[in-house]
């Protein structure tokens, strides 16, 4: 017993200077969506007039900590994410949400090309099972230059995830 | 999607001449006064859901052409009162465009770095993007929409949400305290 109790104050111990020595980011327990994934994303926009499409996408991602790192494929080219993950109090591991934001937002309306901001839900199979799924909805804005008209869109996200093979994207948006 | 967003833009090109003069033009909707109503929000934080909001706010929007500047005044809940500002841009509906439109709007301080602590960009991150109708020549107008935002901590303060925008315009006058159409650089 003298010795369990050693022990239980050696981890307390060790615990409080953890709090103080060690970075948050590397204490902070979340879940890891690293890997490849596949999925669709639906999209209602206004460019004076309303349209509608999906789109299926294949999507890259690195996490390290909260950073996350996610490059889209389209048809149509690719776009870099960046994201941060806000994982669930009761399974941290596995479940929770997180915020995303396309690479070049910026609150410039005027010169600026416009954003994306997104919520999406994160829900992923106890570890090492690849099985995991991302859902949300996104809003972004682009303003065209020359402008025609600026466009707004809604965006429902639906992933899954094929593999967990790291594409070693970076994990936050190049300084612009 | 940028695709897709290139062939609307191609269907759209018989209305650019139309569109330009609008979006140029006046007959764009008059989205600028004094509005009230309620922000009602759900965000995650902490790694719990949350619901707040439903308090009667105040928005002013100052607008220059197609350009407006919203800043939304929250009463004292303990700490003092604040007021949040945004850059936004109006897009007249084609179809109506002195009377409907849809607003993009961002927060002052929003960029492409999330959970950013500390500095001149240590605000939350958000998008909204609303529609607007409004009477021409009357006080009656309706703006509603939702927003996501991001608020600017890591670690076990995180914090992502999204609310619903519901507010109708009480007075059509220019706010007497301007609100700039731009964010501060």
């Amino acid at each position: 017993m003298p010795h369990l109790r050693t022990r239980l104050l050696l981890i307390l111990v060790l615990g409080m200077l953890g709090a103080d020595v060690l970075p948050a980011r590397a204490l902070f327990l979340t879940y890891d969506l690293t890997g490849e994934w596949t999925g669709k994303v639906t999209c209602k926009t206004f460019a004076g007039v309303k349209s509608k499409s999906t789109t299926i996408v294949q999507m890259h991602v690195t996490q390290s900590g909260q950073q996350i790192g996610m490059v889209i494929d389209s048809p149509s080219g690719s776009r870099l994410y960046a994201g941060l993950a806000n994982p669930s109090l009761k399974k941290p591991g596995e479940k929770g949400e997180m915020a995303v934001v396309s690479c070049g937002t910026s609150d410039d309306t005027v010169s600026g090309l416009g954003g994306e901001l997104g919520r999406l839900i994160v829900a992923t199979a106890k570890p090492p099972k690849t099985k995991a799924t991302l859902k949300g909805i996104s809003l972004c804005f682009e303003l065209p230059n020359p402008a025609p008209l600026p466009q707004f869109g809604t965006c429902k996200w639906s992933m899954k995830r094929t593999s967990k093979v790291d594409p070693n994207v970076a994990t936050t948006c190049e300084p612009s | 999607m940028t695709r897709h967003r290139r062939l609307l833009m191609l269907a759209v090109a018989p209305l650019l001449l139309i569109g330009v003069r609008v979006h140029a033009g006046t007959s764009a909707a008059l989205a600028g006064g004094t509005w009230r109503g309620v922000m009602k929000c759900t965000a995650f934080y902490a790694g719990t859901k949350e619901r707040y909001g439903g308090d009667t706010l105040t928005v002013r929007i100052t607008q220059n052409g197609t350009h407006l500047g919203i800043a939304v005044d929250y009463p004292d809940y303990g700490s003092g009162a604040w007021t949040d500002t945004y850059a936004a841009i109006l897009t007249p509906d084609l179809a109506k465009p002195s009377s409907n439109g849809e607003v993009a709007l961002v927060h002052c301080g929003t960029n492409d770095r999330l959970g950013e602590e500390g500095g001149p960009n240590d605000v939350f991150d958000e998008i909204g993007r609303m529609t607007i109708k409004v009477k021409p020549e009357q006080v009656k107008g309706s703006l509603k929409g939702f927003s996501i935002y991001s608020d600017p901590f890591i670690g076990s303060e995180t914090e992502v949400g999204s609310c619903k925008w519901s507010f109708k315009r009480v007075d059509a006058a220019p706010p007497a305290d301007p609100v700039s159409v731009t964010c501060p650089d």
